[in-house]
């Protein structure tokens, strides 16, 4: 069952997530957000903190790493200070990023 | 205060059904609970424990509907009801409460203490009326209502004012 999971722009979240749902964060979180499914941060969002899901995409700001099972991807307007680990990864033309990326 | 309102924002926030979320959360939208929430919640705006959904937390609101489980205080500014599949557990603190039958409920109640006193102290009365459970816990209201009001409140056909307890 998919279900979805949304932190709205002027919320913000302090600690940890473990889902199995697809999140979208257009708000603010620090910490650890761990899904078995995609995770979108939207062009507002802003996370401080290690991802660990399917799919990682970011249209907005990440500091922390990722580590995803399928694909991250960083979309012409997104941020990210961190490491990567993924076996399919997309930087796009224009977006920012420092730090490593494993594609092992 | 008969119906929820919600989603009036631009990006409702919703916590899956799926999703455990350990730690703070707090902003200025509407917040629909359908996973698990452990810690502490600080909303401007209504907070909806969907059925299902389980809050382990203290809340505290302008508004908090709850159809699934709570277990901690929970303070709203505005409104707080509990729906008829709702359980709570802690203590509440509301200017104007809720509890709809069938509903659970364990803890202390703080109801109708804020500036709004004429509008809460009448529901409170017809509510001690049907449950002789939640009188004893109503011994820190103030100032009797006046008689007519009650009575006028009370003669208003309602379904709000019976909450079911178990022993």
């Amino acid at each position: 069952m998919a279900t979805k999971t949304t932190i709205g722009t002027s919320i913000t979240i302090d600690g940890t997530i473990t889902s199995k749902d697809d999140i979208v964060v257009h708000g603010k979180m620090q910490g650890k957000l761990t899904t078995s499914r995609d995770v979108k941060i939207a062009k507002e969002g802003t996370l401080e903190a290690d991802v660990d899901a399917k799919t990682v995409q970011i249209v907005g700001a990440l500091r922390g790493g990722i580590q995803a099972s399928g694909k991250a991807v960083i979309e012409p307007d997104g941020k990210m200070i961190g490491d990567i680990k993924a076996p399919r990864i997309l930087i796009a033309d224009g977006a920012r990023f420092t730090g490593h990326i494993d594609m092992g | 205060m008969t119906n929820t309102k919600k989603r009036n924002t631009l990006t409702p926030t919703e916590i899956g059904a799926e999703t455990k979320v350990q730690g703070r959360i707090f902003g200025e939208e509407d917040l629909s609970i359908l996973g698990h929430v452990l810690g502490n919640i600080t909303i401007l705006g209504t907070v909806d424990v969907a059925d299902g959904g389980i809050v382990e937390a203290d809340v505290e609101a302008t508004k908090v509907v709850v159809s699934g489980v709570v277990v901690g205080n929970v303070t709203a500014t505005e409104a707080l009801i509990i729906e008829s599949t709702g359980r709570v557990v802690g203590e509440l603190s509301a200017p104007t409460l809720r509890i709809v039958q069938g509903a659970q409920y364990s803890g202390r109640l703080d109801v109708g203490r804020m500036e709004t006193k004429a509008t809460a102290e009448p529901k409170t009365d017809t509510k001690t009326e049907t449950t002789h459970e939640e009188q004893t816990k109503s011994e820190d209201l103030p100032a009797p209502v006046p008689l007519a009001e009650a009575r006028r409140d009370r003669d208003r056909p309602t379904k709000r004012v019976l909450v079911k307890k178990r022993a």
